[in-house]
């Protein structure tokens, strides 16, 4: 018996199990402890062990016929084990084996031999059951269920190996094993080590609560077995095993077991080499016999083995699945979070179960300060009734942390029934209510789990409105019948939410859940870290025996965002060989094809170097691509969707090559798109002045502006140019007016400043290494952008004001020279202080010919006044006639020299604020004026009043001039006080 | 105003300079009580537009040049906010309907019926006012089709005046709801007389050659012509007769595209070439001259056999350009294509000679 089992191996794994039980139980069943430390302190020696091996498989045996939890049988088996494995132990070891395994089958495959297991009758079949099995198994045809126990047969049987027994029995078994290439359908067989003791002198409740957590925890357990090198355990395996297998679950606890699957050839020459010591049969005669038994075999196993092919792809379950965690403490979720929600729950106890809500310090003596003193606030506190205040717990969190599995097993680990509704139920109101009554109030009589509800809502964000305004009515329930009696339904409210509900989603700042926040406990789950998430998967891949790197598995987790679902499931699709270069697969998005696309148009001329007859070929696919996608964006033809996809197929034949190449990621369409949204951005800024098609402007125009734009003029000061130039300066200033454009000054790295184009309509006209481009000398922009001004100025003071001499004004239409503008500009005088009211609001409005002419139309002049007139505010009116009274009746006129009519303001260095208006020499005058220091120097002045305010200064140089008076030296402070000073100085005038 | 292209437009029907029966012909429409829609199509500087405005100026009078430019917003049904440049007068609104885009329908529909159901009193003679859509061609098969029916519907209060570089992607049911007037680009000698005019007007003097020259360069089109003549007046003046005519940059860079894919063949040129076309399309060249220069260029250098060939494999090309979204494919492929062909008759020529 002892032989049978390599004790040392299976005496280290019992003690791991018994150690990690042993934690598990301390940490989960604290009040249990005390019971259970007793039964358990003593791990069992070899003799206990073999003992138990056999209880065990009774055991299982017996659960598998009885209820899984009816202990008391268990018990009363155990104790019956026990007495027949002593009955069994008499005979010497080698035959007692044999004995004990038939017993075993023989108990086992009570289906098809319904023999009960009697410990008398076992030595009479002892000696029977090896030809018996022998004919039995060789003979039938292997049904499902019969399969099942002769695999079982076999697993048990091979470790007859070392015993003494015909030859011929063991390669038949062998042969069996071989032909039968798997599965079982359960697999009670594992002599796997389950009970460390007879128990049956324990309490039944801590019997099944160890079983329940042992169950729980042998997935959890981290030391890895050792694989014993005998055949059996070669055969059967907890953990994945190396060779093939396939995955069973034994049913009553749901364990994995892995069962060996051999080929025909490759079986028998593993398994005739040990015996080659052993047997006294030849090899080659045994081998004719494998023959012989093998081609009767034959047409027997096809049916069998399209059965477990069916049976393996049912098994072949998703390792998110098979790893998600099953007890508590396997959850990967933060503590914190996981003692939050479970402590919740727990509140709800004194309700559910009419039990005391323990003690918080006792209960979670591990919580985080911090914590504790939040959640104080915020979940214990209880209402008198000893309803927790808040009655939901709303999980949030990004997809794929394990939202719902925490929700889930915290809820069973508390106690209860769990009553998921998700996105994929119907979630109308109606619904709604009936599963909240019917979860809430009532609760399961039958069945062998009496447990109360626990409703979870799953992917609450999805949810219609209505439905989880129903939910918060439904769970303040109280309070609705306090307000409003004998409503509809508050009858069924009455008490509001006996249980706890959990609601789960994603976003938890979606608008549909703002009333929920309010009420419910919110337990936001963090996203794991890397590190952590890449241990649990290097420890995944242990058990799946995959040979993976940690670091790549670092960058899955990364690259997945943490993801846990998403991680698994691409480990197990990548596999461990080429995980390195299928990284790319764990990425979310490997759906975007026109993102794809864009990388091979981006990468492809560096691939194929040389080779240029292939690029015409899969740009024509490239073609085709663009082809179909166009269609369905205009057209929404989206069933040509997939056509989009063969692309990439001819573009790998005629591009791939077998060197790896650095790929570098499209970043230029992204530069194109911002290059032409720019470019787009300066068209239409132009054309909002211009008026001009884009296709004029880009093909036509803006070729020739660079050189129109460039005229030769000297650097020195515009006064003393020629009249060619000032001719040429007056035509590019129009030029640049016409076109909105101006010149802004930039900081430049090596010189100081630079002036650009506002509009840079350049950046469009001018291409690299094409015609040769003059650029302007820096002081000749100056000169530009200070006559630009002047001009602007002008022009909006034409534009606003009114024509007082109408002979200049029709002048404006035709070609300007600088001494036209300059008359124009003088007779503009009398108009300005109006304009100067009026410039802000009437600045907008422009009138232009079909040639972006100016229009002032003499002729409907007063009309036009008029209009203004009803434009301006009825003050700003009155001031306007009252000016025009004064300027009309007393014929103050003024006569501008040469150059410019602006004035400049300029501060003293003594009085603080004190500003004077100087009489300057023209050209420095309007030099000053339109200088950007000039407007910086005048905080007061934002630069949309600019032309406000230096109209405001026209007005000032000439009234100053005029009357000859010193009002304007006082200290001017404000626009406010300067525009009193003036109507102050007007009505000085006006008695005279 | 300034530009000369500007300052010598004719602003009158009378003021044309040439097609003089075709102006003829369409001052005694204007002078008709009734005005049909018009069809204004012929190459880009025909003066297409300076006819249209000659025209709107006859039916309105000074008023009609009086001209705001403002910002129209549209709202798609999916209440997307459009954002369309106008250029209006009290009398006609002026709007280039493929500046939005694929919501060109809504821009067409919405606008002309806020034109045509707002009715001026004080209209004067005409009862109607006038839309002028530029760029027709450009339009929508959608947008057309929803023109065709509102032209009919407010012909009392809203005529059309469209205007096209080519009437061939006009829908014909548009095209025989309108009068259409094509405007031919006008010839050598007329553009010549009509530089020489301005030149007279500026005060200049332009040797004959230099002008014969711009006309060349500007390949008849006259407000290309008179642009070049400005820069060359900028440039250099007195004129000389072997002055350098400065053409449009663009146009220059192509034809280097072009040079530069006759010169080598392989992948790495290919990725400069698309780089220059990228250069083009981001300046809002359109992919259609960028591709008929490029083709103009490539084929200076090949025999008739291959002209015919790639010629062909042209025409493919840029139709499914036309037909597709990403130009930078087809231009691509083109040029990849010609690359394939061109060398290998390189080869094959070489092969015959040794």
């Amino acid at each position: 018996m002892t032989d049978e089992y390599p004790d040392l191996d299976m005496n280290e794994e019992f003690d791991l199990i018994h150690k990690a039980d042993y934690e598990a139980l301390r940490e989960l069943e604290g009040e249990l402890f005390e019971k259970r430390q007793l039964p358990q302190s003593d791990p069992s020696p070899s003799n206990s062990g073999t003992s138990w091996i056999v209880n065990n498989n009774k055991h299982q045996a017996n659960v598998e016929i009885s209820a899984p939890d009816n202990v008391d049988k268990v018990n009363n088996m155990t104790n019956n084990n026990k007495n027949h494995l002593l009955s069994q132990s008499d005979p010497g070891p080698s035959t007692s084996g044999i004995s004990w395994t038939a017993n075993d089958n023989k108990h086992q495959s009570n289906v098809e031999i319904p023999v009960p297991v009697n410990a008398d009758k076992i030595n009479n079949i002892t000696s029977n059951n090896k030809t018996h099995s022998y004919e039995k198994y060789c003979d039938s045809i292997p049904s499902s269920s019969k399969k099942r126990n002769c695999e079982e047969f076999l697993s048990d049987s091979s470790n007859l190996l070392d015993m003494d027994i015909p030859d011929d029995f063991i390669f038949g078994i062998i042969i069996i094993k071989s032909l039968f290439l798997i599965d079982t359908y359960d697999a009670n067989i594992i002599e796997e080590p389950k009970e460390k003791k007879l128990r049956w002198d324990q309490p039944k409740k801590v019997i099944k609560k160890i079983l329940d957590v042992r169950q729980l925890l042998h997935e959890n357990e981290n030391t890895p077995m050792k694989i014993s090198y005998n055949n059996k355990k070669n055969s059967i395996s907890l953990r994945v095993p190396s060779w093939n297998f396939v995955a069973v679950t034994r049913s009553y606890d749901s364990q994995r077991l892995y069962i060996r699957v051999r080929n025909q050839q490759n079986n028998i020459k593993q398994s005739t080499s040990p015996i080659a010591n052993l047997s006294s049969v030849p090899y080659k005669q045994l081998k004719i016999q494998a023959k012989e038994i093998m081609a009767r075999k034959q047409d027997l196993s096809r049916q069998p083995l399209s059965l477990c092919d069916t049976t393996n792809i049912i098994n072949d379950e998703l390792w998110v699945d098979k790893y998600r965690p099953r007890s508590y403490i396997e959850l990967l979720s933060d503590e914190t979070v996981n003692r939050q929600l479970l402590h919740w729950l727990k509140l709800w106890d004194k309700v559910v179960f009419k039990k005391n809500v323990i003690k918080p310090k006792k209960k979670l003596p591990n919580f985080g300060k911090k914590n504790n003193i939040d959640d104080k606030k915020d979940i214990e506190e209880v209402d008198s009734k000893g309803y927790p205040i808040k009655r939901i717990a709303l999980l949030s969190g990004p997809p794929g942390l394990g939202k719902t599995t925490l929700a889930h097993i915290a809820a069973r680990h508390a106690g209860y029934n769990v009553v998921e509704v998700n996105a994929s139920d119907e979630r109308t109101p109606d619904t709604f209510r009936q599963i909240l009554l019917a979860s809430t109030e009532m609760k399961a009589v039958m069945g062998a789990d009496p447990r109360p509800n626990c409703l979870i809502f799953d992917e609450i964000d999805g949810a219609p409105a209505a439905s989880i305004e129903l939910l918060l009515k439904f769970t303040q329930g109280k309070l609705i019948t306090k307000k409003k009696k004998k409503k509809e339904q508050s009858e069924n409210m009455s008490d509001g939410c006996t249980r706890p509900v959990i609601c789960i989603c994603n976003e938890p700042y979606a608008p549909s859940l703002r009333a929920l926040r309010a009420v419910s406990v919110i337990i936001p789950i963090q996203e794991v870290s890397p590190l952590r998430l890449a241990e649990r998967l290097m420890d995944l891949a242990r058990k799946e025996k995959l040979n993976v790197d940690f670091n790549d598995l670092v960058k899955i987790a990364e690259r997945s965002g943490c993801d846990v679902r998403a991680c698994i499931g691409a480990l197990q699709y990548m596999g461990s060989s080429n995980l390195k270069d299928n990284l790319s697969l764990g990425l979310k998005d490997t759906r975007e094809t026109d993102k794809l696309t864009q990388g091979i148009f981006h990468n492809y001329p560096e691939i194929c170097d040389r080779k240029l007859n292939n690029v015409p070929m899969s740009l024509e696919w490239f073609q085709f691509y663009d082809l179909v996608i166009s269609l369905i964006a205009h057209k929404q033809i989206w069933s040509l969707m997939p056509y989009t996809n063969y692309g990439f197929i001819a573009w790998h034949l005629y591009l791939a090559r077998t060197q790896k190449m650095k790929i570098s990621y499209p970043t230029v369409t992204n530069e194109v798109t911002q290059k032409s949204a720019k470019n787009t951005g300066i068209l239409t800024a132009v054309r909002r002045v211009c008026g001009r098609d884009v296709f004029t402007l880009t093909t036509d125009i803006a070729g020739f502006l660079p050189d129109i734009l460039t005229p030769k003029l000297r650097t020195v000061p515009s006064h003393l140019y020629s009249s060619k130039e000032k001719s040429d300066l007056a035509r590019i200033i129009n030029v640049m007016l016409e076109f909105g454009l101006s010149f802004v000054q930039e900081k430049n790295f090596q010189r100081g400043y630079i002036y650009n184009l506002d509009p840079n309509i350049l950046e469009i006209g001018v291409f690299l290494n094409c015609n040769a481009h003059r650029s302007l000398a820096y002081a000749v922009q100056q000169i530009i952008t200070q006559e630009l001004e002047v001009e602007r100025l002008k022009r909006a003071s034409i534009l606003t004001g009114l024509g007082v001499n109408s002979e200049n004004m029709a002048k404006s239409g035709n070609p300007e020279t600088v001494e036209n503008v300059q008359n124009i500009s003088s007779n503009v005088e009398n108009n300005t202080k109006q304009s100067r009211k009026n410039a802000t609001s009437l600045k907008e409005i422009v009138y232009k010919d079909f040639f972006g002419n100016i229009i002032t139309n003499e002729n409907k002049n007063g009309q036009k006044q008029n209009k203004i007139m009803n434009r301006i505010s009825p003050k700003s009116q009155e001031k306007y006639s009252l000016m025009k009274n004064i300027l009309t009746k007393h014929g103050i006129w003024y006569k501008y020299k040469e150059g410019c009519n602006n004035a400049v303001r300029r501060n003293l260095p003594t009085g603080q604020g004190r500003t004077t208006w100087f009489d300057y020499p023209a050209r420095q005058a309007s030099e000053r004026c339109s200088s950007q220091d000039y407007v910086a120097s005048a905080p007061l002045q934002s630069r949309d009043l600019r032309n406000a305010v230096a109209l405001v200064s026209t007005v000032e140089a000439m009234l100053w001039r005029v009357l000859k008076q010193e009002v304007y030296s006082s200290s001017v402070n404000s626009r406010g006080q300067l525009r009193n000073r003036i109507e102050a100085a007007v009505h000085q005038i006006s008695p005279d | 105003m300034s530009l000369w292209v500007d300052k010598y437009r004719p602003t009158t029907l009378a003021k044309l300079d040439y097609h003089l029966e075709q102006a003829e012909n369409l001052k005694n429409m204007v002078n008709k009580r009734d005005f049909p829609h018009l069809l204004v199509h012929g190459p880009p500087g025909a003066g297409k537009k300076t006819r249209i405005l000659c025209v709107l100026k006859e039916l309105y009078g000074v008023a009609a040049e009086r001209l705001k430019i403002e910002n129209m917003q549209f709202e798609t049904p999916s209440k997307k906010k459009i954002e369309i440049l106008t250029i209006s007068s009290n009398y006609h609104t002026e709007i280039n309907p493929s500046d939005a885009g694929i919501y060109d329908r809504i821009v067409v529909m919405e606008l002309i019926k806020a034109t045509a159901q707002t009715h001026h009193i004080d209209i004067g003679q005409r009862e109607f006012k006038v839309v002028l859509l530029s760029n027709v061609d450009q339009l929508t098969r959608d947008a057309q089709h929803a023109l065709r029916r509102t032209m009919e519907k407010y012909i009392s209060t809203c005529r059309l005046i469209l205007c096209a570089n080519s009437t061939s992607r006009v829908l014909p049911a548009i095209q025989s709801r309108c009068v259409r007037i094509r405007v031919p680009a006008p010839t050598a000698p007329e553009i010549k007389n009509i530089l020489h005019s301005i030149c007279k007007r500026e005060g200049l003097t332009v040797p004959d050659e230099l002008a014969n020259r711009i006309v060349e360069a500007s390949n008849r089109n006259l407000r290309r012509a008179i642009l070049m003549l400005e820069a060359c007046k900028v440039e250099q003046y007195p004129f000389t007769v072997d002055q350098k005519v400065t053409e449009p940059d663009w146009q220059v860079y192509i034809r280097n595209t072009a040079s530069m894919m006759v010169s080598e063949q392989s992948p790495k040129v290919l990725l400069e070439i698309r780089n220059r076309f990228y250069d083009l399309l981001t300046r809002s060249i359109p992919c259609e001259l960028i591709f008929r220069g490029l083709l103009q260029e490539c084929i200076k250098n090949c025999d008739d056999q291959l002209k015919k060939e790639i010629i062909e494999v042209a025409s493919e090309y840029q139709h499914k350009m036309v037909r597709g979204s990403k130009f930078i494919f087809h231009l691509e492929a083109f040029a990849a294509r010609f690359m394939t062909i061109y060398k290998k008759y390189i080869e094959l020529s070489l092969d015959n000679f040794t």
